[in-house]
């Protein structure tokens, strides 16, 4: 188990899946993609396609793994859609907002 | 028949300069559109066409009669979405929150409200987009990621073209990009400042202190070196005309607000040096639409209420998440938007137990929850009206194709009468 540091955002293929068909495989699977940099994968023994469980405070979620060399250790990245809502509290402080990046994620091999 | 400079509403680019082909009511070719833009006006095509009321097909009516109960009865209801229909349907959208007593809010209160308050507290120094193509020869992008969300805003706007000044294109710019992780829009330039995530507003409010002749006594500030800030300030100080342009990467972050009032200053106080200016990146098509219409009719630009007769503004009391998190809200109205989708569980949990009335040109997460559902012509595809661009230009959208559904103007504007009847 790792704990790192959880961005969430958009991607081409996030954003193409929402027009193309938010229930066709090809979103729910970019909506369960898990972003890990290569350092990260190596210390969690896990392969790309391989599945990971994120846990926060406010829920969890199944991915798959993917190696993103642009990504630092310590940081993964998850595109913005329902399984990764349930990572991301709802708290705004008072300003509407909810925190959707910065989020401590524990990660781990399932 | 083909129809020059459709606009593509995917995102807040705008581009104005697609050429579509329609044959028998069909678009058939789409120029110039990214593959984003392609795919949303495409989709658009293909249209639900029966309206929805429990699961079951209903006509028209009998879904806008069951909609307009739903919002009668309720006591606190909740409008929401509004950033992928026109400004007319965003104007009929507030009278409805009027005549409701309701809450009204769009997707911007989860992408760059905080801009907004930036903005409320230190105004903001901007330009328009052709400022940008003809002038910019510093282009930063901090904290967004271009090159997989506004396919086109580098070729067409800010780095590529042409320009009165920048007469040799990408060769006469000089790109920064900022960022927690090193993006494809990262590998487009010609400097890349890696930053730890939630330490944005710690380098800017740095760098506004190297302008004031004052250094810190740290030598690296969010993981980056302070002579890394040094000289990234000089460039700023010493360009001709420089902008940044700035995304979600600063607004879902630690500080939000605070961490663009940050990077405004320091636009501002850059103008005693050249010319700077600072953008907000829009996600959606017309969220600055949204903004607009809701400050033109009632002040504020997200987060209103009107329970009181009158618009408050609220933002964290008013914004869509906080009325679900606190469970205040006992129907909604859901137009051009998948908050189920989109909205962290904690509140896309209340939505799903409320009466829900969701307007869309598809089926989403969002609809196949909804009480009533009624599908829409798609705006700037199958229906005409205005949108604001990131760099707030309006543009008007066209209708190229006809719909078997009406627009959302008109099934608002229907609705609203048959509201008001039942009072």
């Amino acid at each position: 188990m790792l704990e790192l540091t959880l961005i969430t955002g958009r991607t081409r293929q996030q954003g193409l899946g929402l027009e193309e068909g938010r229930f066709e495989q090809a979103y729910r699977e970019e909506v369960c993609r898990v972003e890990l940099s290569p350092q990260d994968l190596a210390r969690l023994g896990v392969d790309e396609g391989d599945a990971v469980l994120l846990q926060t405070e406010h829920g969890s979620m199944s991915g798959t793994a993917w190696k993103n060399d642009g990504l630092p250790e310590g940081l993964v990245f998850v595109p913005f859609g329902p399984p990764v809502n349930s990572l991301v509290g709802g708290d705004t402080h008072g300003v509407g907002m909810p925190e959707f990046k910065g989020i401590t994620v524990k990660v781990t091999r399932q | 028949m083909i129809f020059d400079d459709v606009v593509c509403t995917f995102c807040g680019c705008l581009c104005d300069d697609l050429q579509a082909t329609v044959e028998e009511d069909k678009i058939t070719n789409l120029a110039h559109a990214c593959v984003l833009g392609k795919g949303y006006i495409m989709a658009a095509q293909r249209q639900s066409e029966k309206p929805r009321l429990k699961g079951k097909d209903v006509s028209l009516d009998v879904a806008l009669d069951a909609a307009a109960a739903i919002l009668h009865r309720s006591l606190h209801p909740l409008i929401y979405g509004l950033s992928s229909t026109t400004c007319e349907a965003q104007a009929k959208a507030v009278e409805l929150a009027e005549l409701l007593g309701a809450s009204i809010d769009s997707t911007a209160s989860v992408c760059h409200s905080p801009s907004d308050l930036a903005r409320q507290l230190s105004g903001l120094s901007s330009c328009s987009l052709g400022e940008v193509k003809n002038r910019a020869d510093l282009v930063i992008y901090w904290g967004c990621n271009p090159a997989e969300t506004h396919l086109r805003h580098a070729t067409r706007y800010a780095l590529m073209p042409h320009g009165m000044f920048v007469p040799r294109g990408r060769q006469d710019r000089r790109v920064i990009v900022v960022d927690v992780r090193r993006t494809q829009t990262a590998k487009m330039a010609d400097l890349f400042i890696p930053v730890q995530p939630g330490y944005d507003f710690e380098c800017l409010q740095v760098m506004r202190a190297l302008l004031h002749g004052e250094a810190p006594e740290q030598e690296i500030i969010g993981g980056v070196e302070l002579e890394t800030l040094k000289t990234l300030l000089q460039e700023m100080k010493s360009c001709r005309y420089g902008v940044i342009f700035f995304g979600i990467g600063l607004t879902m972050s630690s500080g939000d607000y605070n961490n663009v009032v940050a990077a405004i200053e320091l636009v501002r106080q850059l103008n005693a040096y050249t010319r700077f200016a600072i953008m907000p990146m829009r996600g959606h098509g017309n969220v600055a639409g949204a903004e607009q219409t809701l400050s033109r009719l009632t002040g504020f630009p997200f987060a209103v209420n009107f329970s009181r007769g009158y618009p408050r503004y609220g933002p964290g009391e008013f914004t869509a998440v906080d009325l679900l998190v606190r469970e205040e809200v006992d129907a909604a109205l859901v137009i051009a938007s998948d908050p189920l989708a989109h909205l962290p569980f904690e509140a896309a949990k209340w939505l799903q137990q409320v009466p829900l009335v969701v307007l869309d040109v598809h089926e989403n997460y969002t609809s196949r929850q909804a009480e009533v559902f009624i599908p829409v012509a798609p705006c700037g595809v199958a229906a005409e009206g205005t949108a604001y661009r990131m760099d707030n230009i309006p543009l008007r959208l066209k209708k190229i194709i006809p719909s078997l559904n009406q627009a959302d103007e008109e099934l608002l504007a229907s609705l609203k009468e048959r509201i008001r009847c039942l009072k």
